[in-house]
């Protein structure tokens, strides 16, 4: 009966979440509409249009080092080269795509140690690069595809990668919603049942084999999103002959990556340690707001994954 | 700090809510600069002509993968409809209002290529439906894959030109012209709103307002 309970009702927020994708995404409804709503838009005018203007000049950047590498002004350009990606991946993982709403997720929702940000962080950094790499070599040094049609076949990684989100966010959700809060400070009667307690115990150790092969499977899922950015840079110095540079300037972009990421993990536990404290004395109260925790962070886990992956797929198949 | 883990949660939620519910910053891969030449009849504004300069990258792919090193007719038939015609379905990225009333073109006419140093442009016409006597427009790709706007002063400027972007301005992007002897419009810009997408970010746009002179 409980699976069944269970069942119905990740079926139906699945679907409620599907149907709020396919309202809300521009590309779903089919017309540009909501781009124009101020919906959630935090961001003042003039601190949005100074973003697009440093974006704009750190572009700019990049290309004019890797174009006087290409010339030959060999360690002034590098140096530039390098700082310029490291700044640009501290700052692109903001953008849409680069995890940051996954791992600040699952950091709230998950108990874990500041050291785990930093390992997500390492993880999904070095997982963007390889991915970005691999794509580059994979579809335009091996099998000799143009460079748009490079771009346009990543977008089908991109695309597992968002649903592979998605499905992994129903998989933290169904424990989420298992994850029933117990009682911690039974001391009276301990010896009544004391069995209890054992289930209790192996169920724990279980769930946490659990959640750390989530937690693996899902930053390695939001790692399989190639970035982009990356994947230019790697094929505008491929074009003019300075690839060593662009792997260079894609490991510096990692980097940066990491930093960020990191910092957003390591924030997003402390948020959670504030509010649950010690995971291990939690009484009942505590562990109904880690649950409550839980299942919010799954649920924009599903969200993100699945926002990503319908518009990914409209504009793919639109 | 409260001892109780729900007001605690309630006390830090504000925090998560702007950490979660802002839009991510959408970033471009493809840069464009547009250029704007309002033309006016004596009836009113009767067509846009766009010149679009490409960044340095896109001008290196479209160079590589249609194997351009210089632009002939040939050529310029092959961008058209290889790397042009698609946008269509964006309509061209241009969001205009003529007279209070929206208009997406599905047409554009003389479309042409060009490179410009080592920038690809392009240049192509859109024609109103009508002669309007005010049309608002804006260039922007909701997906924000594509940054399309104006040129920006000092947008040339090297990595210790990055932290001075807050006195960046555009160039000059918009000009003006008549036909049969018309009085050329009258336009001005803006900085607009900044657009949101659920999916893909939030980025900003500028404004375009164009008054037919009589």
């Amino acid at each position: 009966m409980n699976k069944l309970l269970h069942t119905v009702l990740m079926i139906a927020i699945t679907l409620g979440l599907l149907c709020a994708v396919a309202s809300a995404d521009p590309f779903v409804s089919g017309r540009p509409s909501e781009v124009n709503s101020s919906y959630m838009n935090l961001f003042s005018t003039p601190f949005m249009h100074q973003i697009i203007n440093i974006q704009r000049q750190i572009h700019q950047a990049i290309t004019d080092k890797i174009e006087a590498l290409k010339e030959g002004q060999s360690l002034t350009a590098l140096w530039g080269l390098l700082l310029i990606s490291l700044g640009y991946g501290v700052f692109h993982v903001l953008a849409p795509g680069h995890g940051k709403v996954i791992v600040s997720s699952y950091f709230l929702g998950n108990q874990a140690r500041w050291r785990d940000g930093v390992w997500a962080g390492l993880l999904m950094a070095i997982g963007h690069t390889i991915t970005a790499v691999g794509v580059v070599v994979a579809l335009y040094l091996v099998l000799g595809l143009g460079q748009f049609k490079v771009l346009d076949d990543a977008r089908y990684i991109e695309l597992v990668g968002y649903g592979m989100i998605a499905i992994i966010g129903l998989w933290l959700l169904q424990r989420a919603i298992r994850n029933k809060p117990k009682c911690n400070v039974c001391g009276h009667g301990h010896h009544h049942h004391g069995h209890d307690h054992e289930a209790q115990d192996s169920g724990t150790d279980e769930a946490m084999n659990i959640k750390s092969k989530q937690a693996m499977s899902l930053f390695a899922a939001a790692s399989l999103v190639p970035c982009t950015g990356s994947m230019i840079i790697l094929l505008f110095t491929l074009a003019n002959g300075v690839l060593w540079a662009g792997i260079l300037a894609v490991i510096a972009i990692a980097l940066g990556m990491w930093g960020t990421i990191t910092a957003i993990g390591t924030v997003s536990i402390f948020l959670r340690h504030v509010v649950v404290g010690n995971e291990e004395d939690a009484n009942t109260k505590h562990q109904w707001v880690s649950r409550a925790l839980g299942i919010t962070a799954a649920l924009i886990v599903i969200a993100t994954g699945g926002l990503l992956f319908a518009g990914t797929l409209y504009s793919l198949t639109g | 700090m409260p001892k109780c883990p729900f007001v605690k949660l309630l006390i830090i939620s504000p925090l998560l809510l702007l950490g979660f519910m802002h839009p991510a910053l959408a970033h471009p891969h493809v840069w464009v600069d547009y250029y704007v030449d309002a033309v006016s009849s004596k009836e009113g504004i009767t067509k846009l002509k766009f010149r679009w300069h490409f960044d340095d990258m896109f001008t290196s792919m479209v160079e590589e993968d249609f194997n351009i090193k210089s632009i002939t007719p040939k050529n310029v038939n092959t961008l058209r409809d290889s790397a042009f015609s698609n946008l269509k379905n964006y309509h061209y990225y241009t969001y205009i209002k003529f007279d209070g009333k929206e208009f997406e073109p599905k047409e554009i006419s003389d479309f042409g290529a060009l490179l410009k140093g080592k920038n690809l442009e392009y240049t192509f016409t859109i024609i109103l439906p009508h002669p309007a006597k005010e049309v608002e427009l804006s260039l922007y790709d909701p997906e924000f894959y594509v940054d399309i706007g104006p040129p920006m002063l000092g947008a040339e400027s090297d990595s210790v030109g990055i932290m001075s972007s807050a006195t960046m301005k555009p160039k000059p992007f918009i000009t003006t012209s008549s036909s049969d002897g018309a009085k050329a419009p009258t336009c001005e810009y803006h900085a607009g709103q900044p657009r949101v997408s659920q999916t893909w970010g939030a980025f900003a746009v500028y404004v375009v307002n164009c008054h037919a002179s009589t």
